[in-house]
């Protein structure tokens, strides 16, 4: 009996070591196999993983459909997979690519990106299917590093911790696409520039103006310092915010509804998204629910000066979405007349 | 009922096997043969059974078909039994041990302990590396599980009561835990942590695998030793004093053994919940056996079952892929149910 526990146990050990060993191999010739055929550069990504990535990617897949797709999407790149979510009344139920679908409405159907599952759980062996040379993983759902890198070079690209800008640099710069970023953003600065010189002109300084980003979400009363191209287009122009949202460390944070007169400013901004149940209704609903009368408590809400953006388009990464809050912006606060908060009513 | 007795050459080893025995473990090795087949063979990228066999005995390094069976498909059918196992014999090893047909590892604090650990590391250190999770993971559900021990540690004859009491009580404020740092923690984050929470062996790889088999291997001199106590323990502590039990050391020491196993297991994969209550019962409620079959049995069904839940989540609405906890928890709870009705199981645990 011991004899066979033994053997047992030498059985096991050695088929676990000889399969680690043969596993190794196959990666190690596949990521070879991609070398000999495409020229390639170093790249270090988000977690300092040293990847051997192609000059220029010919068939990417994408694991986040708002922050890599869509920008990939504006670029012009060659993506061949993305994650997508599936959503009641959203393209007809069947599955769409975050972002790039309210943008652009690309779909799985009206181009040849195929639907790789859910941002959460990626289905692996589909996007070995499709034989990819580059796949872009965001910082939050890495888990599975270890599986994507045996099937392509994969770059993990943070998500959080750098602003929209530097974000699409990093994807632009991934795929190998730093001409087509730097054309666009071009174009974006000139635009920028343009607005920025209409805000001092008609504004003065620009930093006495407030605006507040918050949102009421069920019973969640919460404000936000970082939020796409809302927050970034609000900086780029020098607006100022409450003390409170400057305070923050992170992106976000969620307030008493005590404490909703320290969010008090010119303008309040607020997002929307019609199909994820938060249209402007509901939401005026959450606020009316959460802190009664914070309308009349509110500078912003009770002269009219509560903006709403519709989230999705705003959320996508691309100049695209920047351009489209800036005008926003322009129209709503830069050109208009509106009521100061310390002006007395 | 037919049985056979095998004894080695000195009777350092014995034991009684009754006649079905024999035929449960080969349909339950059948069974996972199947499996392996099926896991190897089945998934979004298509491999019939001579290009799965071909691949396996002359794997071509550089071949997505060889990435596919030996990188993805084969170390998670692995990682699958494995972690089946382990929480299989830790929920039979803690059903006997309480004399409660619905304790599991959650019941211990085990499952709640790691989750509070990972979902903390997630949320409040993301940047830390994923190596860590496992480590993190596993020293939660031993904390949980020796706080739920240490406090449950009374000289009453109800100490099972008082275990399970105090157990339940831990869990929900260890639960509580975990859900505010869901709440207020960065939605993207708060996601990964769900994801983590359901369930799932997708992320397995061989050195997971390989922990697992150290694991497994290190706790079966344990479980071949347990199998003495756990007799005695099933009639209560009365009579397992009289069969020469000793009752504090030995419930305190199989207790340990069933959290070790599972905290193992929920460490690498997440919380699969009810893999621990079902494969034990499925056993208990078919099958009339000693405590030494009841825990093999146990294993193989477990693994078998996490397996089959990991196969079925990750093909039936490929490319979406369903945690191998939800569908665990879909297939399993209709069985369970359906074993209970039947009501063919023996009263004593």
């Amino acid at each position: 009996m011991k004899y066979l526990i033994l053997v047992m146990t030498w059985l096991v050990f050695a088929g676990s070591a000889q399969a680690q060993a043969q596993t190794k191999n196959a990666t190690q010739a596949q990521s070879s196999t991609q070398t000999q055929t495409q020229p390639t550069r170093l790249f270090i990504d988000g977690q300092r993983h040293h990847v051997q990535i192609p000059v220029k990617a010919k068939r990417i897949v994408s694991l986040r459909g708002e922050q890599f797709t869509t920008p990939l999407v504006e670029l012009g790149a060659s993506v061949v997979g993305s994650t997508g979510l599936i959503k009641e009344g959203i393209n007809n139920g069947k599955p769409f690519i975050r972002g790039a679908y309210d943008l652009f409405h690309t779909t799985f159907e009206n181009t040849s990106i195929r639907f790789v599952g859910a941002p959460a759980q990626p289905d692996i062996e589909a996007i070995a299917a499709l034989k990819p040379d580059l796949i872009l993983v965001p910082d939050f759902a890495s888990d599975n590093y270890q599986q994507l890198s045996a099937v392509a070079p994969t770059v993990v690209i943070n998500i959080w911790s750098n602003n929209a800008r530097e974000r699409y640099q990093r994807v632009a710069d991934a795929a190998g696409l730093l001409p087509e970023f730097e054309r666009l953003q071009a174009t974006f600065d000139f635009r920028l520039q343009s607005a920025q010189a209409l805000t001092k002109k008609m504004l003065g300084d620009p930093a006495k103006v407030s605006v507040a980003i918050a949102e009421v979400r069920g019973k969640r009363f919460r404000v936000y310092k970082n939020y796409g191209a809302m927050s970034f287009i609000l900086n780029e122009l020098g607006f100022s915010s409450p003390e409170i949202i400057d305070n923050i460390k992170g992106d976000r944070l969620d307030l008493s509804p005590e404490q909703v007169q320290a969010i008090d400013a010119d303008f309040l901004v607020s997002s929307y998204a019609e199909n994820f149940g938060l249209s402007i209704l509901e939401l005026q609903n959450n606020w009316d629910n959460l802190i009664p009368g914070w309308n009349l408590v509110l500078h912003a809400p009770r002269h009219n000066q509560h903006i709403f953006i519709a989230r999705e388009p705003m959320r996508a990464l691309s100049f695209r979405s920047m351009e489209e809050v800036l005008t926003i912006y322009v129209a709503n606060i830069v050109t208009r007349k509106f009521k100061a908060i310390n002006v007395s009513d | 009922m037919s049985h056979f007795i095998y004894r080695s050459k000195h009777e350092a080893i014995s034991f009684r096997v009754t006649s079905n025995v024999p035929v449960a473990l080969l349909v339950l090795l059948f069974g996972l043969g199947g499996l392996l087949l099926s896991s190897l063979s089945l998934g979004s990228y298509h491999l019939d059974l001579a290009q799965v066999w071909h691949t396996l005995i002359s794997a071509q390094p550089g071949e997505t078909a060889t990435t596919v069976i030996w990188e993805l498909r084969l170390p998670r059918f692995l990682a699958a039994c494995l972690v089946g196992m382990m929480l299989g014999l830790s929920g039979a090893i803690l059903q006997t041990v309480t004399r409660n047909p619905l304790a599991d590892p959650s019941l211990v604090g085990v499952s709640q302990g790691a989750s509070l650990a990972v979902v903390a590391l997630i949320v409040l250190w993301p940047a830390a590396p994923l190596e860590l999770r496992p480590l993190i993971g596993f020293m939660g559900a031993i904390t949980a599980a020796g706080l739920v021990q240490w406090i449950a540690a009374g000289k009453s004859s109800s100490a099972s009561l008082r275990f399970i009491l105090v157990g339940v009580g831990i869990s929900a404020s260890i639960s509580a835990c975990t859900n505010a740092i869901l709440t207020y923690g960065q939605v993207n984050q708060a996601a990964a942590a769900l994801s983590w929470l359901a369930g799932s062996v997708h992320t397995a790889s061989w050195g997971e695998c390989l922990v697992l088999i150290l694991g497994l291997l290190l706790c079966l001199p344990c479980l071949v030793w347990s199998i003495r106590p756990l007799t005695g323990l099933r009639f209560g502590p009365e009579v397992a004093i009289g069969l020469g039990v000793n009752q504090r050391r030995d419930r305190f020491l199989v207790i340990a053994l069933a959290v070790a196993l599972a905290a193992l297991a929920v460490s690498m994969t997440g919380p699969l919940g009810f893999i621990g209550l079902i494969a034990a019962q499925l056993v208990h409620r078919v099958l009339r056996v000693g405590v030494g079959s009841h825990l093999l049995l146990t294993a193989l069904v477990g693994g078998c079952l996490v397996a089959l839940a990991d196969l079925v989540g990750r093909t039936v609405f490929a490319p979406i892929q369903l945690p191998a906890g939800l569908v665990s928890a879909a297939i399993g709870a209709p069985v369970f149910i359906a074993l209970i009705f039947r009501g063919t199981g023996p009263k004593q645990f």
